[in-house]
């Protein structure tokens, strides 16, 4: 065995996890039934396989990224990482301690003190009494809750709650800490905090896996990021390129036009039609960069095989699944009417105040009187905004627009 | 053979390890029970003591239930005090593992220590609810013999049958909820087919055969024979108990660790 095969912490093998839907496990099939509309995920049978054929090595020193939509299988994944449950098929190797932070504070007891709960929770998480005893000073100190230590957890607000529990979970001194999804909470101080945190964590050449949806953070911290999706290592590479594949659906992105070209999610409901959308920047060049503050054009070319005297054309701006803003023709102006033929429409904003990240766009044609959607394209394209060059804000929460507004300085 | 030996030593080797963190639940168990409380640990008196009274009055003053030649209160109290660590240990056990379904499917820790926590959280209190009977002993001037001693024979066999069946009713509850609500009922039953409002010796003969098989009948009998009577406990009775809680024990146990990497898929 060479040197290079002894940092090998995490090996996986042809690694799967089989659930049975059987009549004990009911709120699983009701998940399903849920999502009715991803018909791929509908089983009648009984049986899900959250995980098909995982192969993977993880060395020390590495921070990996795990992202994937809902439903893909991370957590699964993190849960046998973490021994919680064991994978139904292929092998899994493991060297050193694991720290896993599947569930911020799981093992609080709302009624003990600050104090109490840090044994107890220190205990669930491996640590033996007389190291806590030792880093007790360091766990207060971290959280920032000297005060509150003989209060009841019960009485603490959830920041409070939340920077016990990474704070305790930060001083196990795992050689693995898995973490999935917590660090959404706590105030942007705190935030900034346990990324400090992480980031000594990887240089002292330990080992760290991250679940989330929050893609930059992804990109901020780790190096190298798999993407999952429907139970598959679809992508393991450099963030950039893994992120780029997930906002792309999974599909080989196409350098020609500088456009991801995913229309399965593209609905011809009426006579209407589009071939294409672009996105341009300030010189009129197609593009999937936005430079912040700089012009963003939308051009699409649209055929119509009926008129339509009153056009809702909508675009709608959307960041990690969630709408951002959105602009129609009826609310901005009145729109001419939309006669048969081959039509090109543009949609220009002078100043694009979108912060810094992934965004797709969602494109709805509908009748502006009745209502009736005409044509609906999901995720017609992705984009990335980009802060001009030679700005740097940090790595604080930019939110999601940069608010336009001005500043004036004068004597009183 | 070989094989198996070494599992078992690598499962109590890995429970060890996990000793504080029996310890840290136990102490949450007991510690955050009576918060907010005004009586707090008052109540882990009260309780036996009004069921005592109860008991004394229902079965004593109205039923006149013969209590061989012992004072009632005594004579009860010496059958309830068993009876609670069981009944305390299984209804508490039944629900460790479901109870704290966030841990299980977050969290890597020997499955087991949940249902003995909640075991040993039972024991704390009956050691704490046997300051009420010695009270009493000294109360009714009850004159003590060398067989007191047996109740280190006792006590183990009653936590091993316990430790067995928790094992095996917390583990179902994981898969079947009906477990909770039907152990009330089967606890209800239990204690009428325990002699603790009644002595052993009041059971017609005929019916004694199937009586013993409840390993209770010899725990419960036993220990009020040596902490109240003075007298040995009956030991083929006892045996029956041993048995009985032996293979209790390790079937249940077995199974439990055969199945506990399923606990968090299914809970």
């Amino acid at each position: 065995m060479n040197g290079a095969e002894m940092n090998t912490v995490i090996e996986a093998n042809n690694l799967g996890k089989r659930y049975v839907l059987n009549k004990s496990a009911r709120s699983r099939i009701r998940v399903k039934k849920n999502d009715r509309d991803s018909s791929s995920q509908m089983r009648t049978n009984e049986e899900l396989w959250a995980l098909k054929k995982l192969n993977f090595c993880i060395e020390k020193g590495e921070a990996v990224g795990i992202i994937g939509p809902n439903g893909a299988g991370k957590t699964t994944l993190l849960k046998i990482l973490s021994n919680v449950t064991k994978p139904t098929i292929g092998n899994l190797s493991i060297q050193g301690r694991v720290g896993s932070l599947i569930e911020l504070g799981a093992g609080f007891h709302p009624e003990l003190s600050g104090r109490e709960n840090i044994y107890l929770y220190g205990s669930i998480l491996g640590m033996k009494r007389r190291e806590i005893s030792a880093k007790f000073d360091q766990i207060v100190a971290f959280a920032e809750l000297e005060e509150f230590m003989e209060t009841p957890v019960k009485r603490y607000s959830s920041g409070m709650y939340v920077r016990l529990a990474f704070s305790i979970a930060a001083h196990v001194n795992p050689d693995i800490l898995i973490v999935d999804e917590v660090l959404a909470v706590g105030d942007l101080h705190f935030q900034k905090k346990c990324f400090d945190w992480i980031h000594s964590f990887v240089k002292s050449n330990k080992t760290f896996l991250l679940v989330s949806h929050q893609l930059h953070q992804v990109e901020n911290v780790c190096h190298r990021v798999f993407f999952i999706k429907g139970g598959r290592l679809i992508f393991d590479g450099p963030p950039d390129k893994a992120i780029s594949y997930y906002l792309s659906n999974g599909k080989v992105r196409r350098e020609t036009s500088g456009t991801f070209h995913s229309r399965q999610h593209k609905e011809k409901l009426g006579e209407v039609d589009m071939s294409e959308v672009k996105l341009c920047s300030s010189g009129g060049l197609s593009t999937e960069e936005i430079i912040q503050d700089q012009p963003l054009t939308v051009k699409m070319n649209i055929q119509m095989k009926t008129q339509i005297n009153r056009p809702k054309i909508e675009i709608a701006f959307i960041c990690d699944g969630i709408t951002v803003g959105q602009a129609n023709t009826i609310s901005d102006v009145t729109a001419p009417e939309l006669t048969e033929g081959e039509k090109v429409v543009t949609f220009h904003w002078p100043r694009c105040f979108l912060s810094p990240n992934y965004y797709s766009l969602d494109i709805y044609i509908s009748d502006g009187k009745t209502g009736a959607d005409f044509f609906v394209w999901r995720h017609a394209l992705d984009f990335r905004v980009v802060l001009p060059e030679g700005i740097s804000l940090g790595s604080g929460n930019l939110g999601s627009v940069k608010i336009p507004g001005k500043w004036t300085f004068e004597p009183k | 053979m070989r094989i198996g030996s070494s599992r078992v030593i690598n499962q109590f080797n890995e429970l060890f390890k996990h000793r504080e963190l029996l310890v840290n639940m136990v102490y949450r168990e007991i510690h955050g029970r009576y918060r907010q409380s005004i009586l707090g640990l008052a109540w882990t008196f009260l309780k036996p003591l009004f069921t005592v009274s109860i008991i004394t009055l229902v079965f004593s003053v109205f039923v006149r239930i013969p209590s061989d030649n012992i004072p009632y209160p005594l004579f009860a109290l010496g059958a309830l005090l068993p009876w609670s660590l069981f009944r305390t240990a299984i209804s508490s056990g039944v629900t460790s593992l479901t109870g704290k379904s966030n841990l299980i499917s977050k969290v890597y820790f020997p499955r087991e220590i949940l249902p003995l926590s909640a075991i040993m959280a039972s024991v704390i209190d009956f050691l704490l609810t046997l300051l009420i009977l010695i009270v009493l002993m000294i109360f009714y001037r009850v004159e003590l013999s060398w067989n007191i001693f047996y109740v280190f024979l006792i006590l183990p066999i009653e936590l091993l049958f316990v430790m067995g069946l928790t094992f095996l009713l917390s583990m179902l509850n994981v898969w079947y909820r009906d477990v909770t609500h039907g152990i009330g009922v089967l606890l209800q039953l239990w204690m009428y087919l325990t002699p603790i409002v009644y002595p052993y010796s009041m059971v017609p003969l005929p019916y004694r055969h199937f009586y013993q098989l409840n390993p209770l009948v010899g725990i419960v009998e036993g220990f009020r024979s040596v902490m109240i009577k003075g007298t040995s406990p009956d030991l083929n009775l006892l045996t029956i108990s041993l048995i009985v809680g032996l293979i209790t024990f390790i079937v249940g146990y077995g199974i439990f660790k055969a199945h506990e990497f399923e606990f968090a898929d299914v809970i």
